[in-house]
């Protein structure tokens, strides 16, 4: 049996004369969650229209399944599930009048209890699909989609604009598919969401993938961020030797940022010094770099090589 | 799960989402209806036209009226769907696309023709028409305009931005039905070329045929003569043609306009 469920190869998209999508190449294995990450008008829906079938490439070639989505659109169209990331229902009918309608022409389709349940919609069949606040409207979404028993999910920012509650309700969704072995293409401008669920991941930025592989790949040489203030401290008083690898300091004003492959043990240093100087650290925080920190930064290390 | 039952699933979808907006319900459901009547005991049905009784020979042509509302129907659902991207979440589905359109045609027809015969018993019972001299006839006259008017409503769709003008679209394509196929005022009364013009409205060449088929004359000809069974279908030839123009036109605005999606790529 194949193993790569979804091949892409030097794909273009153009709208008119503009190009959304500029020549990009991946796979995703079976069974795999792979994710595609970048800003607004980076091109992941453009992308996932096509390997959805929505619209033919303009360049390259993608199979889906094995197949070429539009061409050999039978063979994939009940194999996959689609949550786009703008759709509408029919607003007038209730949740379950909409799943029913859905399950009369979806092949070896779960029954609607069955997949309510799932989705965490049970006590809202009555309701009109106008009725559902966005993250129910989301979980419908996701109900049609996995509907089918898809082998292949689609899931276009499947959690921007829901609240945190809801966004772990709908990855707990998601890891359960990948679980049962679904393979799931997703997209996402947040890196906490790629970091959360998936194994291999894309950065997209203008069309292009900037860069590719595990999030250990991704991240690689790009430490954790330790930031705080304090006045009237100079970069030497710090209990850290200077230019020592795997971390920088970086003063700006009277902030400083600590960028480190060791957190842990940096920390430790930082706040054993700050105690045993009875100083406090303002605004302290730490977190990882943010997705437009790391393409920022590979955009101008690419611009530097090219 | 074979194609037919995923049409059928989705004229029942269009059905039910119908029968929830209860002002478009309204309008498609019971309007065609309340025009007939309205039509039939109107001054054109005092008197009679070649020996038809008036009431009748309206009644016959009220049948008609029905399809322009089902281009309302069709347009209108193509749109709203369209622009709501229900449209993109369908085709995501295990649907083919053939399904969706066909859907929306099965829908439109049983409906129309659910009217039509409702308009016909009434026709018959009250008007004063005799019953239909020429069934298949008949069945192909409103078979021919129910796929007429469902191919321009798909291939206009694509030109309507949005749900209120594809209710105000609607108005003139059903007063024009109505004005060429002389359900307003006898055609006879327009200068020749308005006649010729009248004659080639989408409506005109359907009215003609039902006329031919349910009363069993040739009205396009001199004081109506009777015709046979087999020459009720010659005379209808030249109706026949506009109406497959009609279909061609339709057709071809689909290729050209049709958009699955809101935005034009
Ligand atoms: N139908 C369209 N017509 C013209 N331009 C489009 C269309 N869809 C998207 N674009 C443009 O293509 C670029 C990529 O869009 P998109 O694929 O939606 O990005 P993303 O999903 O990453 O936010 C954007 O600049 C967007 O404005
Ligand atoms: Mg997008």
């Amino acid at each position: 049996m194949n193993t790569t469920a979804i091949e892409v190869r030097d794909l273009h998209r153009k709208y008119g004369d503009f190009e959304a999508v500029r020549g990009i190449g991946f796979e995703v294995g079976r069974g795999e969650l792979y994710a595609l990450l970048g800003t607004n008008g980076a091109g992941k829906t453009t992308t996932l229209d096509v390997l959805a079938g929505y619209a033919p490439p303009t360049g390259g070639r993608v199979r889906v399944l094995g197949h070429d989505p539009i061409g050999e659109r039978a063979q994939v169209r009940h194999r996959m599930g689609i949550v786009l990331q703008e759709a509408g229902f029919y607003k007038d009918l209730t949740v379950a009048e909409t799943v029913d309608a859905w399950r009369r022409w979806t092949p070896h389709s779960l029954d609607r209890r069955e997949v309510l349940e799932r989705v965490g919609l049970s006590q809202r069949e009555r309701v009109r699909v106008s009725q559902l606040s966005g993250g129910e409207k989301r979980r419908l979404d996701l109900a049609l989609a996995v509907l089918g028993r898809p082998e292949l999910l689609f899931l276009d920012e499947p959690t921007t604009g829901l609240d945190p509650e809801a966004r772990r309700n709908v990855w707990e969704l998601i890891r359960e598919m990948v679980a049962e072995g679904t393979t799931v293409l997703l997209t996402t401008h947040y890196l906490d969401e790629a970091e959360q669920l998936a194994q291999r991941l894309a950065i997209m930025h203008a069309g292009r993938i900037v860069t590719e592989g595990t999030l250990a790949d991704v991240l690689g040489g790009r430490g954790t961020r330790v930031t705080f203030r304090l006045p009237g401290v100079l970069p030497g008083d710090l209990p850290y030797e200077p230019g020592t690898a795997g971390r920088s300091v970086t003063l700006s004003g009277e902030s400083y940022s600590v960028e480190t492959d060791r957190p842990q043990e940096d920390l430790r240093i930082l706040l054993s010094w700050a105690h045993r100087h009875g100083r406090e650290l303002d605004g302290l925080e730490v977190r990882r770099p943010t997705l437009e920190e790391i393409f920022l930064e590979v955009a101008a290390t690419e611009r530097v090589a090219a | 799960m074979n194609w037919l039952s995923m049409v059928w699933a989705q004229a029942r979808l269009n059905q039910t989402v119908l029968l929830r907006q209860r002002g478009m319900a309204f309008t498609v459901l019971l309007l065609p209806l309340f025009l007939a009547f309205v039509y039939t005991s109107g001054p054109q049905s005092a008197g009679s036209v070649n020996g038809v009784p008036g009431a009748a020979f309206a009644a016959v042509g009220a049948i008609a009226v029905v399809l322009p509302f089902s281009y309302m129907t069709i347009a209108t659902a193509v749109v709203v769907r369209r622009e709501e991207r229900v449209y993109k979440r369908l085709r995501g589905s295990a649907l083919p696309t053939s399904a969706i359109f066909a859907g929306d045609i099965v829908h439109a027809t049983i409906l129309g023709a659910v009217q039509a015969v409702v308009i016909l018993v009434y026709a018959i019972g009250v008007a004063g028409a005799p019953m239909p001299s020429n069934l298949p006839l008949l069945l192909l006259a409103f078979l021919l305009g129910a796929a007429m008017f469902a191919a321009l409503a798909i291939g206009t769709a694509g030109l309507i931005p949005n749900y209120e003008v594809a209710q105000l679209i609607a108005l003139p394509v059903l007063f024009l039905s109505m004005f060429g196929a002389g359900l307003m005022f006898p055609v006879s009364v327009l200068p020749e070329w308005g006649q010729r013009v009248a004659d080639v409205l989408p409506l005109s060449p359907i009215v003609a045929m039902m006329r031919t088929a349910i009363l069993g004359r040739d009205f396009a000809a001199e004081a109506a003569p009777v015709v046979g069974f087999l020459e009720s279908f010659q005379v209808s030839a030249a109706a026949i043609g506009i109406g497959l123009l009609w279909i061609g036109a339709g057709l071809w605005f689909t290729r050209r306009y049709f958009r699955w999606d809101p935005r034009r790529a």
